[in-house]
């Protein structure tokens, strides 16, 4: 339609639905799940893609989820019934270990399998995704390299960060053209700096409030007749208040840094390009400000926040064109089955990828 | 033939792209009694199939309207009226309808909470029974023998009664499971003792009916009180306790698993915590349920029913009553002796 006039004008992507409309969606999905047992959770969960991918825009064109809720359906029972029989031969000691070692080389399989899913169920304008790694390179990111890490205390955990996002960007295409991703690993290390000043800010705000802390606790023992319970509970709520005072934040500006740099060095097609200008503190406080409205909403404001949260990110993130936008072409690809989709679903991936 | 279609004057304007391409063509929508077409700006027909062929994706939202033709070609319309009076299609319009933004919500809203408490409540205890009932008895059998490895291995030590302690238990044991009658036969039903440090006057009972006695209790207690713990954790296997839990807590697992993403992060943690605790409140009830059945079947045998008080009474006087709180996965000594009471009177 307008393919000329868009080349090389930078487009932003951008949210057309509202969190009123989505309010409707999600609880009417939410009741029908619940009132059959689970089982239309899974239309619930192609209603709910349907809505975002269809109403996210770049160009002027949509995002597409095509699963259908049968698909899902079947792998989350394939899943289901996986995790009953689990629980069931799990409780016969010797063969619950020889399972749990099974299940660690299952999942890299498992995790592949729903990239691929969700990539050739996804689309834009008309051309769908596909993903291509391997196994073996999940299992070498998200077990090996983190192990690796590990023996170096974490300070190498950049590099982790920076070859599990290789692994996803250069593991997808967009039809039959590749993406490419690859970065200086400074940027890395500045979202990695980032993150641990603030906890370590935080954990020197702790030490000053505990200091005082530990003189109202012993005035609070004299008084309480159970100082024991007390002690226990106020050290579950320091370990509750440190997780979401330092932890949640630091996870929180460290993902959207690693975004940014994520986008910014993206190309797809060898020409065309994108860009994130992602605020890590505005993020924060909007992560923050949902969490506390969907709390004293008691979850109602739950479609609010999701759509806030999207519609942010949305804004923040340009395409660049650098060609027609026309001459994108799909590959034809087989169906995969959805059970690593299911899996994570249920049992939940932590991929941390940067989307 | 695109004369023939411009004839008919209904048709929709929107967007199309060829299959697997993602050229975007400003075209029309037209469809005659025989044939749909769609025809771009310039009056070409892009590609045109029987009206019956056409798959019109179910609205969602405001978002624009998906034509599916069978050669791939995808049409996008945002006008959702003129489109639905073009085919005549009203796929999901009763499903769009109850999702519209409206005072009716509030009632989904709380049909949600009643929902949540009947699933809860009926819908999980069903499917809950139906896993019992199809668990293979082999994979039941291999539990207890598994188990009795483990606890033989790691903790427990060969029993030091006496041959005739262990041979006059042997017969009680008897007594009260030929007094069950035919229900005796569902279950292996089997008296272990052993020597457990640190476990002190206890039992347990495994799904398949293996029930092990410490040797601290049967130095501890009575006789009548030996055999209400018995049958306690008889009534335990015959009820199937230990299945209906396992099954319980994974069923609640998943359950909240699917609408995980519906729930958001912290409403996800908070069901999982609540699941948590609702299962140890299921716990206490079976401890309560094996008690009437552990009483019932005592006297049947032709025990004294107040065995069981007489062990918690033990109980409390050697280590206090517990508080019967929502963390327990057994109520309280006097709570229980009080139950026991009230059930005991009715013997």
């Amino acid at each position: 339609m307008q393919s000329e006039a868009v080349q090389g004008t930078p487009t932003e992507f951008e949210f057309r639905g509202s969190a009123g409309e989505y309010f409707g969606i999600w609880i009417v999905n939410l009741l029908l799940s619940i009132v059959t047992l689970g089982i239309y959770s899974a239309w619930a969960k192609v209603r709910t893609k349907k809505y975002f991918y269809q109403n996210t825009y770049v160009a002027g064109r949509s995002f597409d989820y095509h699963a259908t809720g049968l698909q899902i359906l079947l792998g989350r029972i394939i899943v289901v019934v996986g995790i009953i029989a689990y629980t069931i031969l799990a409780a016969i000691p010797l063969l619950g270990l020889i399972l749990l070692l099974g299940l660690l080389f299952l999942i890299p399989f498992l995790l592949v399998r729903s990239l691929r899913f969700n990539a050739r169920v996804s689309s834009w304008s008309n051309v769908r995704f596909n993903f291509h790694g391997t196994t073996g390179s999940a299992a070498a990111n998200y077990f090996l390299y983190p192990l690796i890490s590990a023996l170096t205390l974490y300070t190498t955990w950049p590099f982790v960060t920076r070859t599990i996002q290789r692994f996803h960007v250069n593991g997808h295409t967009f039809g039959k053209t590749p993406m490419y991703f690859d970065s200086p690993i400074a940027p890395f290390y500045k979202a990695f700096l980032a993150a641990a000043a603030w906890v370590i800010g935080m954990l020197t705000l702790a030490m000053t409030v505990f200091g005082f802390g530990v003189s109202t606790l012993s005035a609070l023992q004299t008084l309480q007749s159970d100082p024991e319970n007390l002690l226990a509970l106020i050290t579950i709520a320091s370990l509750y208040g440190f997780l979401l005072l330092a932890v949640v934040p630091a996870t929180v500006i460290y993902h959207a840094m690693v975004r940014n740099t994520v986008y910014n060095y993206t190309v797809l097609g060898g020409k065309h390009r994108f860009y994130s200008d992602i605020s890590a503190l505005r993020l924060l406080w909007i992560t923050v400000s949902n969490l506390l409205v969907v709390v004293l909403s008691l979850g109602l404001m739950l479609p609010w926040a999701h759509v806030r949260r999207v519609r942010y990110l949305a804004n923040h993130t340009t395409f660049i064109p650098g060609g027609p936008l026309d001459d994108f072409i799909g590959d034809v690809t087989a169906n995969v089955s959805a059970i690593g989709d299911a899996y994570g679903d249920i049992e939940g991936f932590d991929i941390g990828l940067a989307v | 033939m695109a004369d023939q279609s411009n004839d008919n004057g209904a048709s929709v304007t929107g967007r199309a792209y060829p299959a697997l391409s993602s050229r975007e063509i400003p075209v029309r929508l037209a469809i005659g009694t025989n044939t749909a077409w769609l025809i771009d700006e310039q009056g070409q027909v892009l590609t045109s199939c029987d009206p019956q062929d056409l798959q019109i994706e179910p609205r969602v939202g405001q978002t624009e309207r998906r034509v599916n033709f069978p050669d791939g070609t995808l049409f996008l319309t945002p006008n959702h009226a003129a489109l639905e009076h073009l085919t005549g299609d009203s796929g999901g319009a009763v499903l769009h309808g109850l999702e519209r933004y409206h005072p009716r919500l509030i009632l989904v809203a709380l049909a949600c909470l009643a929902g949540a408490w009947g699933a809860w409540k009926y819908g999980l205890s069903l499917l809950v029974a139906l896993a019992v009932w199809i668990t293979p008895p082999p994979l039941v059998e291999a539990i207890d023998s598994g188990v009795m490895q483990v606890v033989d291995r790691l903790m427990a030590n060969p029993s030091e009664l006496s041959n005739a302690k262990k041979a006059e238990l042997q017969g009680n044991f008897e007594r009260l499971l030929a007094s069950m009658g035919s229900a005796a036969e569902d279950h292996a039903y089997r008296l272990e003792f052993r020597h457990i440090p640190g476990m002190g006057p206890n039992a347990f009972a495994l799904p398949n009916g293996t029930i092990v006695v410490t040797d601290d209790l049967v130095r501890m207690a009575s006789a009548d009180a030996i055999v209400g713990v018995m049958s306690h954790e008889i009534g335990h296997v015959a009820e199937q306790h230990g299945l209906h839990q396992m099954y319980r807590s994974v069923g609640g697992y998943v359950l909240i698993g699917l609408l995980a993403g519906d729930t958001g992060p912290i409403l996800d943690e908070v069901l999982l915590e609540g699941n948590l605790i609702l299962s140890l409140s299921y716990s206490r009830q079976h401890e309560l349920s094996a008690d009437s059945f552990g009483v019932d079947l005592a006297s049947r045998a032709g025990f004294d029913p107040g065995g069981l008080a007489e062990f918690f009474e033990l109980m409390a006087a050697q280590y206090g009553d517990q508080q019967d709180d929502w963390f327990s996965t057994h109520p309280g000594f006097e709570d229980r002796i009080e139950n026991l009471n009230v059930l005991t009177r009715g013997h």
